[in-house]
């Protein structure tokens, strides 16, 4: 790997981290979700810092060019991420059916204390 | 016994009406309650100004959705036995004794209408009773229980299965695939014959063009349902 694309590599990681952190400071985003994020950006920026270290996991699992082990790391990273986020979504659904079904049973509990009391008052007069 | 009979509606303005009066007019000593699925029409106008038994769900959730809401509510007011019946008028409110019989008689857990037993009255394209037969094939390999129309939603199920179903019904494809959910939690389902009308009014959900589509999706959250309850049998 040649050094401009190295210093490239890890400016624009570095920029991602600080982005993340920002964004955790202002607590735009939970850091429960953060975690997945932080640690692909992490391994990356390992990878980044240290390119033998690309080669040699290149080597490991069979692949010759360094760029390319890069590429098949970042997406196994995003595959990662988004599959975490896929979880997140569906957890989020299921909490929403849950909380919609429960708050159309409050809502006809309401209505028929607001109708009863209303009667009573009713009597009352 | 207490018996609800869960109603289910979404965008059902012109059917929805009709298909309580004449719940009342048949079956008065039950009750009953309208889940409006976040209907955009003037649906629960209707059931407002009616006053009818119902609870208005404020997001859309579908029908799986809307049925386990019918199902928190029967369970958290200790009904004994949940009915579902179609908003758009396709059931036969005079169907309901004979479809609450064998829970009563304590033979069944879950009683199924079902359409295809005898043949009578409103019979859908080649094409669906296909697919519900092949959606039989596959209910049957996942957890031997024989249903002749599965898709039906005329359905009536006892306390303990109203809490398995309070606590864990499908969203996507729920008629099915709760007969499975059932079956697989040692319930006992059986179906009955009914005469299922023609709708009264509204669009029906299911697209016939679509129905492939549908019949492999089905298929695939079935053998998913089956491998979740992997344990259970």
């Amino acid at each position: 790997m040649n050094t401009t694309l190295q210093i490239f590599f890890i400016t624009c990681i570095l920029i991602f981290i600080l982005l993340i952190l920002q964004n955790l400071r202002e607590k735009k985003i939970n850091v429960k979700y953060s975690l997945v994020w932080l640690l692909s950006a992490g391994g990356l920026l390992i990878l980044a810092l240290f390119p033998p270290l690309v080669e040699k996991l290149g080597n490991f699992v069979g692949i010759a060019a360094p760029a390319s082990t890069v590429f098949v790391f970042a997406g196994i990273f995003m595959l990662i991420t988004i599959f975490t986020l896929t979880v997140i979504v569906s957890e989020l659904t299921n909490k929403l059916i849950s909380l919609t079904q429960h708050l159309a049973i409050m809502e006809k509990r309401i209505r028929e204390l607001e109708n009863r009391s209303a009667r009573e008052e009713d009597k009352n007069q | 016994m207490k018996i609800l009979i869960i109603i289910p509606a979404y965008n059902e303005e012109d059917s929805i009406l009709s298909t309580v009066r004449e719940l009342e007019a048949v079956c008065p000593a039950y009750d009953y309650l309208v889940v409006n699925d976040g209907s955009t029409d003037s649906t629960e106008e209707i059931l407002r100004k009616e006053k009818l038994q119902f609870i208005s769900l404020p997001c859309n959730l579908g029908i799986g959705g809307a049925m386990q809401a019918g199902y928190l509510y029967a369970y958290r007011n200790d009904y004994e036995i949940a009915v579902q019946l179609d908003g758009d008028g396709q059931h036969d409110p005079n169907y309901l004794e004979a479809l609450i019989q064998p829970l009563k008689d304590g033979i069944a857990d879950m009683v199924i209408g079902s359409r295809f037993v005898s043949r009578q009255g409103f019979q859908t394209t080649a094409l669906r009773r296909f697919g519900n037969r092949f959606i039989g094939h596959i209910i049957r390999l996942c957890c031997g229980t024989d249903v002749t129309d599965s898709t039906s939603g005329f359905r009536a199920v006892n306390r303990e299965v109203i809490r398995l179903f309070a606590g864990d019904y499908a969203h996507d494809y729920p008629e099915p695939e709760s007969i499975v959910n059932a079956s697989l939690h040692d319930f006992r389902v059986y179906d009955i014959p009914v005469a299922m009308r023609a709708r009264s009014g509204g669009v029906s959900s299911i697209n016939p063009i679509r129905s492939v589509y549908y019949m492999i999706k089905v298929s695939l959250s079935l053998i998913i349902c089956r491998i979740r309850l992997w344990r259970n049998k």
